[in-house]
C-alpha cells in the first residue's frame, strides 16, 4: 500500500511524500484471462505515446551502470541522476556493494514528468499515483495531496499498527515509480516533477529489498532482515545517514526500554538468530519472529553503529564468508572475536542505548562527481530503452491480465522497429528485440536476432544464456549427445555469460545439462565453473548434485565433498538431505 | 601502632597513602636511580575497580508457582528487592525492607506466593501485597538468650522442613570463651518471629556440622574436634541417641566415614544429606577410585546405588567439607533428588532427566557458559538461572519451557561490561609427575603488538583451586596488561586423590616445577613473554610464590606475596598451644572490603578481627595428628623453609600482608625480612588491613608488575 504526505503539486518541494515502490500491485487483481467486465478498473503499467503532432523531447543521459531517459528538464534530468548515484553511495553506509545486486547492464530509467496525459493507459497512472497518494486530475496532471496528520501504513510485521511519522526529513521524498526487474537488470520508470529547483528523493524498502534478495549468492536471512529493519529506522540526507532509534518490538517497549535500562527482555539465542528465516509474506507473526525481526536489525545496527569500524569490518567478513560457509560459532568467533554468548550480551547491553539514541552512520566519501549533462537522446537510444521498458511490461501484463497482452506486445515491437527499420543494428537494440520475440512466444526470431547481433557483440548475460540457450534446444532431442561442434556452439556465449554478473541460474543449469550431453568429460576450466554454480545458487538442489556427480569422476574428490556439505545444508526438506547426507558418506569414505 | 618493634624497610607503603591513579617516585636509595613509575590509565583504574565492586545482585528466588521472580538488589541507598511478574516481566514492584543498617544477604527465600523471607544481618519476611518488610530477628538475639560467649553467634541459615514454608530453619553456633561451641537448630516461625531450639550439641571446638533431613531433623553431626573425626547418625523416630555413622552401616569397611590423618586426603566417604527419604543417606566416595563420585545407601538395610554422578578427571565435591553449602539439588514441590553441585562451583551434574534436558538446552542457548539452574517451580515450567562464566559473574534470566525464551533480568556486576571481559582459556597438561594439570589462562583483551608479561597466580592452598568460576583477580590483572596463569598445582583439591595427596611427597618442589613446566608449554607460546613473569601468591600460594624465587630464580622477575606462609612450620604446627594456622582447607583469602563504602562497615570489620585475635583459634587434636602425618611422610621441614634459605631470595619481593590474618604468622615474616635486612636486601612491604580493598591490592600487585616486567 501506499502513502504519503504534503505538499500541492509537483511543482513545489514534496514534503513527507513516502512509497512503498511497486506497492500498488499488491492491490492488483489476480491473472484473469476474461476480459474485464465494464467499469473495473485496468491497472495496467504505463504506455508512453508518441503524438505525431508534438513528439515528447526526449533527452539521454548515460553514467557509469546507469542510463536515463527523460521528457523533464536537464536541470531536473541531472538532479535525479544525481540524487540516485549519491543514494546509491550512501546506501553502503548500510550494506557494502558485495552484498548488493550487480549488473554488468545498466540500470535503466525512464523518467517521466507531470504530463501524463501524453502516456497512454491513464487509469493505470491514475491508479499508480493514487497507490502513492496523489491523484491524476481531468487534465491528466498530476497533484498530491497534503496530508493532514501522520499516516497509518499497512506495513507487514513489527511495525503494524505503529503510528508511523514521517521518517523522512524534509525535502526528501519518494518518486511514484514502478520497477520492472529482469533476471540480469532493472529498469524504473518514475514521474518526477519539472522545473524543479531541488530533487531530491529516497529509495523506498522495496528496492533495498530487491537489491538484497537479487545477490547472489544468496544473502542471509537474518542480514537481509536486519538491513531492511535498519533501513526502516535510516534517514539519507545528502552526506549523511542518521539512524533513529531502534524500535524494539513496539514504540511503547522502545519507550520502556529506554526509561528503564534495565528492563527484562528477551533474546533470542544467536545461534537461532543466525537460522532463522523471515516468515513467508502473509503468515501471521508469532512473537518470536517480531523478537528475531528486532534482533537482527540491533545485531546489523550494533555491528555498524560502532565509531571504530572493526565491528563493521567484522559484520562484512562474516556475510562474506556465509557465501560458502555454515554460520558457526567458530567462524563468528574468527570474525567479530566473540562467541555467541559474548554477542548475545552485548547486544542485551547495547540495546537500551539503541532504543534511545540516534546513530550517525560513517558515509562513504562521494567520489568527484562527474559532470552530468543531459543531451538529446538518439533514436537508436529511444527505441532501445523505451523498448525495453515495454518488453519488460509484457510479462507483467501477461501475469495480470493476459489479454491485453498483444497490445504490449506490438507497442514494444513498434517502438524498437521504429530505429530498427531505418537500418540501426545495434547489438544492444538487436537484444532488446530479440528478448521481445521471446516474450512474444517466437523463439525462431528471437534467435535470428541475437544470432546477427552475435556473441562478442551482446554484452548482457540474459541475451547471451538466451543464445546458447537457443542453440541448445535446436539440437534435436533424441539426438543423445551433441557433436562437438554443436557443444562449442552453446559453450561460447554461455561462457561469455558465465563472466558478467550478475550469475544466472539457468546458464550454470543449461552448462550442466551440456556437460550431461557432451561426447567429452568437462574440462578443469567447466569444472570450476560448476563449482561455482554450486556455490551461487547451493539451493539448486539438483543442480548441485550434478556439479558433485561432475567434480567427483572429474577427480576433484574434495570438491565435491564441499558441494556435498554445502548442497545438505541447504536442502529444504528431509528427503533431500538424506541424499546429500548419502553422498556426503559416500565420498567420505573415498581415499 | 600495628608496625611496633618492626622496620618496614625502605618501601613502605602505608595503606591510606596508596592511590591507584597517583603516579608515585620510586625514591632510591644511595646508587639508585630515581625512576618514576609507569600507572595504569584511569581507565584501567576505573575497570579493576568495577571488576572488584559488590555483585549488584544479593540474591534470587522463583517463586513456587513461578508466576513471580524476586531479586535482591544493591542500590546507592543499600539493599533494595524487586518483584517482577514473569508473565509480564516489565511489571515489577519494589519492596521496602525492614528499616534497618543492612550490609549484607546470604538468604531469599518465597515462603507463600505473597511473601518472602530474607537474612542479613538479621532476617525479615516481606509482604509482596503491601511490599513492606518485618524485621524478625537477628544473631544478637540468640546472644542475649544464652549469653555464654564474647563472640556473636554465627546464623546459618538452613531453609524449610517439607511442608512448613512458615518455620525457618537456622543452625546457630555459639562460641564460649574457652573455644568451645554450642551447635544449635532453632526453627524460627516467620509469623511470630519467635524461635524455637530443636536441637542442640556442645563440641569442645568450632567447625561441627549438622545433617539435616528434608523433614528437618538432624539426622547426622560432624564431629570436627575427635581423632578420628566422626560423623554420628540420629536415626528418625529413634530416641538412642547418636551411632557412629560407620557402625550404623553393616558393612562399615566399605565405607570409611571417620576421617583419620591418614584418609583426610585420601579414600573416605563424605555424607551428603537426604533427599525425601530420611532414610536414604546420599553420599560422594572415592574408595576404589581416584576421583569422589555420588551413590546413596539406604541406612536400614545398608543397600547402596551404583554410581548416580562422577567424573574420572574431577572429583564431584569438594572433600573437606562440601555440606557447608548445598551440595545436593532437591526438586522442592516433589521432594526428589535432582542433581548435585559440583564441588561447590556453580555447575551442576543432574540426576533428574526432566532437569537435565532443561539445562541442555540452556547450554545450547548459552554456549561456553556455565549455565546454573538455581530454582524452577512446581510445574517445572519456569526456571530461575544464572549465567556465568570465568570471565563473567553472570545475568539472571528466568527460562520459560514453553516457549523457549531466556528473559534476561539482572547482570550480577554490571559495572563491569562485556566490552571489558578479558578471554579466559583452560589447558589441561600432563604434569611433570604424571596426571592432568589444569590451567586457568587469562589474556588480556587488547591485543597488543609484543606478547604481554605473565602474571603465575598461585591460589591460597595447598588444597583450595581454581576453577572456570569468574575470577576477579585475574580479571583485574590481565585488565592491567598482564597475562595471568593460575595452575592447579599439585595438592588442589578437586583434582582427585593423586593429585591432592602429592603435596605430602614434596610441598613445594612439585608444584614450582609444574610452575615452570606450565609457562614452557607450547600451546601458550606467543601468548606472554615467557622472559617477563612474575609470580603471584596467597596464602599456601603466597610461601610457593617466594619458593619458586628460590628453586628457579632466572625463571621470574620477581615476586608478590599476599598473606604468605613463609615457613610451612606454621601450617604444620603440632602444638597445641599456638594459634593454628590452618584449618584443613578452611584457607582464609584476604578479601578486604570490597569497596570500603563504609567507615562504619570498614570499623565493624576491624572489630572482628580484634574479637578474633583475642580469642586465639586453637589447633584441635585431630589438627596436630594431622600435621604429625604430613611431616612423617614428606622431606624436612627445614629444606623448604623460606627464612633458613634467604641468602637465595635474590630476586624483587613485594611482600604484603595483614599483621593481624591468623592463617599466616606476621611473626614469620618479621623473620623472614629481618634476614633479608641483614643480607642488605630489604624489600618492600605494604601492609593490609580492611581499609584496603581488593582493587587497590590489585592496583599494587599491578604497579610491582609492570616495573619488574617492563610493561609500558
Amino acid at each position: 500500500m501506499t502513502i504519503f504526505a504534503p505538499s500541492r503539486g509537483f511543482r513545489r518541494v514534496l514534503r513527507w511524500l513516502f512509497v512503498v515502490a511497486l506497492g500498488w500491485t499488491a492491490g492488483a487483481r489476480a491473472a484473469d484471462p476474461a476480459a474485464p467486465a465494464g467499469g473495473d478498473v485496468v491497472t495496467l503499467p504505463p504506455l508512453i505515446v508518441e503524438w505525431k503532432n508534438a513528439p515528447l523531447r526526449w533527452r539521454y543521459l548515460e553514467l557509469p551502470g546507469f542510463e536515463l531517459l527523460t521528457v523533464c528538464g536537464d536541470e531536473t534530468a541531472a538532479d535525479f541522476a544525481r540524487r540516485n548515484r549519491r543514494l546509491g553511495e550512501l546506501l553502503h553506509a548500510l550494506v557494502p556493494g558485495q552484498f548488493l545486486f550487480r549488473s554488468a547492464v545498466p540500470e535503466i530509467h525512464v523518467l517521466f514528468n507531470e504530463e501524463t496525459g501524453r502516456a497512454r493507459s491513464q487509469e493505470v497512472i491514475a491508479e499508480m499515483v493514487k497507490a502513492q497518494g496523489a491523484k491524476v486530475e481531468s487534465d491528466g496532471k498530476v497533484r498530491l495531496h497534503q496530508p493532514d496528520a501522520p499516516l497509518e501504513l499497512e506495513l507487514p510485521g513489527i511495525l503494524r499498527g505503529m503510528p508511523l511519522r514521517p521518517r523522512q526529513p524534509r525535502q526528501i521524498f519518494f518518486l511514484p515509480n514502478l520497477r520492472l526487474g529482469d533476471p540480469d537488470s532493472l529498469a524504473v520508470f518514475s514521474i518526477a516533477p519539472d522545473n524543479t529547483s531541488s530533487l531530491t528523493f529516497g529509495y523506498a524498502e522495496d528496492r533495498v529489498r530487491f537489491l538484497l534478495e537479487a545477490r547472489t549468492p544468496a544473502l542471509p536471512e537474518w542480514y537481509v532482515a536486519g538491513v531492511l529493519g535498519l533501513f526502516r529506522r535510516a534517514e539519507f540526507g545528502q552526506n549523511e545517514v542518521v539512524l533513529q532509534p531502534l524500535i524494539w518490538r513496539s514504540a511503547a517497549e522502545s519507550r520502556a526500554l529506554a526509561y528503564d535500562r534495565q528492563r527484562p527482555r528477551v533474546l533470542l539465542p544467536v545461534a537461532d538468530l543466525l537460522a532463522g528465516r523471515r516468515p513467508a509474506p502473509g503468515t501471521t507473526l508469532t512473537e518470536t519472529d517480531e523478537i528475531w525481526a528486532a534482533q537482527c536489525a540491533l545485531f546489523v545496527r550494533w555491528a555498524l553503529a560502532e565509531e571504530k569500524g572493526s565491528r563493521r569490518e567484522a559484520l562484512e567478513k562474516f556475510v562474506a564468508r556465509l557465501d560458502c560457509e555454515a554460520p558457526t560459532e567458530a567462524l563468528f568467533q574468527e570474525c567479530f572475536g566473540l562467541d555467541f554468548s559474548d554477542v548475545r550480551d552485548r547486544l542485551s547491553d547495547y540495546l537500551p542505548e539503541a532504543v534511545d539514541h540516534r546513530a550517525k552512520l560513517p558515509v562513504p566519501a562521494s567520489p568527484r562527481a562527474p559532470k552530468i549533462v543531459p543531451r538529446p537522446a538518439t533514436a537508436a537510444e529511444i527505441a532501445r530503452i523505451r523498448g525495453n521498458w515495454e518488453r519488460r511490461e509484457i510479462a507483467y501484463v501477461r501475469a495480470q491480465h493476459p489479454y491485453l497482452v498483444d497490445n504490449y506486445i506490438a507497442q514494444a515491437r513498434a517502438t524498437l522497429h521504429r530505429a530498427y527499420d531505418t537500418g540501426e543494428r545495434d547489438p544492444g537494440l538487436l537484444a532488446e528485440m530479440a528478448l521481445t520475440e521471446l516474450e512474444a512466444g517466437d523463439p525462431e526470431a528471437a534467435r535470428r536476432l541475437l544470432e546477427a547481433a552475435g556473441v562478442d557483440g551482446l554484452v548482457r548475460p540474459l541475451a547471451l544464456f538466451e543464445l546458447a540457450r537457443l542453440r541448445y534446444e535446436a539440437v534435436p532431442a533424441d539426438q543423445a549427445v551433441l557433436t562437438s561442434e554443436q557443444a562449442a556452439a552453446v559453450q561460447r556465449p554461455l561462457r561469455a555469460a558465465l563472466k558478467l554478473e550478475p550469475p544466472l541460474r539457468g546458464a550454470y543449469v543449461l552448462l550442466a545439462a551440456l556437460a550431461t550431453r557432451s561426447a567429452t568429460a568437462p574440462d578443469a576450466a567447466e569444472l570450476a565453473l560448476l563449482a561455482q554454480g554450486a556455490r551461487l545458487f547451493p539451493q539448486e538442489s539438483n543442480y548441485v548434485l550434478r556439479a558433485i556427480y561432475f567434480n567427483h569422476t572429474g577427480g576433484r574428490t574434495e570438491v565435491a565433498r564441499e558441494l556435498a556439505e554445502l548442497g545438505g545444508r541447504w536442502a529444504d526438506d528431509a528427503a533431500t538431505r538424506q541424499r546429500f547426507e548419502r553422498v556426503q558418506k559416500d565420498l567420505a569414505a573415498l581415499p | 601502632m600495628r608496625l611496633e618493634n618492626f622496620d618496614p624497610g625502605p618501601f613502605v607503603t602505608k595503606p591510606r597513602a596508596f592511590r591507584g591513579w597517583f603516579l608515585p617516585a620510586i625514591f632510591a636509595l644511595a646508587g639508585f636511580t630515581v625512576v618514576a613509575a609507569r600507572g595504569p590509565t584511569f581507565e584501567q583504574e576505573e575497570q579493576v575497580r568495577a571488576i572488584n565492586s559488590h555483585f549488584y545482585v544479593g540474591q534470587a528466588a522463583l517463586a513456587p508457582d513461578g508466576r513471580h521472580v524476586a531479586f535482591v538488589l544493591r542500590g546507592d541507598q543499600g539493599f533494595e528487592l524487586q518483584i517482577h511478574d514473569t508473565a509480564q516481566p516489565g511489571k515489577k514492584t519494589e519492596a521496602r525492607l525492614a528499616a534497618a543498617f543492612l550490609t549484607k544477604v546470604d538468604f531469599l527465600a518465597w515462603t507463600s506466593p505473597d511473601q518472602l523471607v530474607l537474612s542479613g544481618n538479621y532476617i525479615q519476611v516481606v509482604d509482596v501485597r503491601t511490599g513492606r518488610g518485618r524485621k524478625l530477628v537477628d544473631a544478637e538475639a540468640f546472644w542475649k538468650s544464652r549469653p555464654v560467649g564474647e563472640v556473636p553467634p554465627q546464623l546459618r541459615v538452613l531453609g524449610f522442613a517439607a511442608g512448613d514454608p512458615q518455620g525457618l530453619l537456622l543452625e546457630v553456633s555459639i562460641e564460649a570463651r574457652d573455644g568451645s561451641v554450642s551447635l544449635e537448630l532453632h526453627r524460627l516461625d516467620l509469623a511470630t518471629g519467635a524461635h524455637e531450639r530443636k536441637f542442640s550439641r556442645q563440641f569442645a571446638h568450632p567447625g561441627g556440622s549438622l545433617i539435616l533431613d528434608q523433614q528437618g531433623r538432624v539426622r547426622v553431626i560432624f564431629a570436627r574436634d575427635t581423632v578420628p573425626q566422626r560423623f554420628f547418625h540420629l536415626a528418625p523416630g529413634e530416641t538412642a541417641g547418636e551411632k557412629d555413622l560407620d557402625r550404623v552401616l553393616p558393612d562399615h569397611t566399605a565405607f570409611a566415614f571417620s576421617v583419620t590423618p591418614d584418609n583426610f586426603l585420601g579414600e573416605r566417604t563424605v555424607p551428603l544429606g537426604f533427599a525425601g527419604d530420611p532414610q536414604q543417606l546420599y553420599f560422594a566416595t572415592n574408595r576404589g577410585r581416584d576421583t569422589f563420585a555420588l551413590q546413596a545407601v539406604d541406612l536400614r538395610t545398608g543397600q547402596r546405588t551404583g554410581i548416580l554422578a562422577e567424573d574420572s578427571a574431577a572429583d564431584l565435591v569438594d572433600f573437606a567439607s562440601p555440606w557447608l553449602g548445598t551440595p545436593l539439588v532437591v526438586d522442592r514441590a516433589r521432594q526428589t533428588l535432582a542433581g548435585l553441585r559440583i564441588n561447590g562451583g556453580s555447575d551442576t551434574r543432574w540426576i533428574d532427566p526432566e532437569i537435565a534436558a532443561v539445562h541442555t538446552t540452556l547450554l545450547r542457548d548459552f554456549p561456553n557458559r556455565t549455565v546454573q539452574i538455581v530454582e524452577w517451580d512446581a510445574a517445572r515450567t519456569r526456571f530461575l538461572v544464572l549465567v556465568s562464566s570465568a570471565n563473567d559473574p553472570g545475568r539472571y534470566f528466568v527460562h520459560d519451557r514453553n516457549t523457549g525464551w531466556n528473559t534476561e533480568y539482572y547482570a550480577k556486576l554490571p559495572g563491569f561490561v562485556p566490552d571489558h571481559r578479558n578471554p579466559v582459556r583452560t589447558v589441561v597438561m600432563t604434569a611433570p609427575t604424571g596426571g592432568p594439570l589444569r590451567l586457568f589462562l587469562t589474556v588480556p583483551r587488547d591485543v597488543s603488538a609484543t606478547p604481554p608479561p605473565l602474571v603465575v597466580w598461585l591460589h591460597d592452598g595447598p588444597w583450595a583451586r581454581g576453577s572456570f568460576d569468574f575470577n576477579r583477580d585475574a580479571q583485574a590483572l590481565a585488565t592491567l596488561g598482564f597475562a595471568v596463569l593460575e595452575p592447579n598445582y599439585a595438592g588442589a583439591g578437586g583434582e582427585g586423590r593423586a593429585r591432592r595427596e602429592l603435596i605430602r611427597r614434596s610441598p613445594d618442589r612439585i608444584p614450582v616445577e609444574e610452575v615452570l613446566a606450565a609457562v614452557k608449554l607450547p600451546v601458550f607460546h606467543g601468548t606472554f613473554d615467557p622472559a617477563r613473569v612474575v609470580v603471584v601468591g596467597e596464602g599456601y600460594g603466597g610461601y610457593l610464590a617466594l619458593r619458586a624465587l628460590q628453586l628457579a630464580p632466572h625463571q621470574f622477575r620477581g615476586a608478590v606475596t599476599i598473606n604468605a606462609v613463609t615457613d610451612l612450620a606454621d601450617v604444620w604446627r603440632v602444638s597445641s598451644s599456638a594459634p593454628a594456622s590452618l584449618s584443613l582447607g578452611m584457607s582464609v583469602r584476604y578479601e578486604g572490603d570490597p569497596e570500603a563504602v563504609d567507615a562504619a562497615a570498614a570499623a565493624a570489620a576491624e572489630a572482628a578481627v580484634q574479637r578474633s585475635v583475642a580469642m586465639p583459634f586453637r589447633q584441635t587434636d585431630f589438627e596436630q595428628e594431622f600435621a604429625r602425618w604430613m611431616i612423617s611422610g614428606g622431606p624436612p621441614l627445614a629444606d623448604s623453609a623460606v627464612a633458613a634459605q634467604a641468602a637465595s631470595l635474590t630476586q624483587p619481593v613485594l611482600f604484603m600482608h595483614d599483621p593481624f590474618i591468623r592463617s599466616a604468622p606476621f611473626a614469620s615474616l618479621k623473620k623472614l625480612r629481618t634476614e633479608l635486612k641483614k643480607l642488605r636486601r630489604e624489600r618492600p612491604y605494604f601492609e593490609l588491613s580492611n581499609r584496603i580493598t581488593r582493587a587497590e591490592l590489585m592496583l599494587r600487585v599491578g604497579e610491582f608488575v609492570r616495573e619488574h616486567t617492563d610493561a609500558p
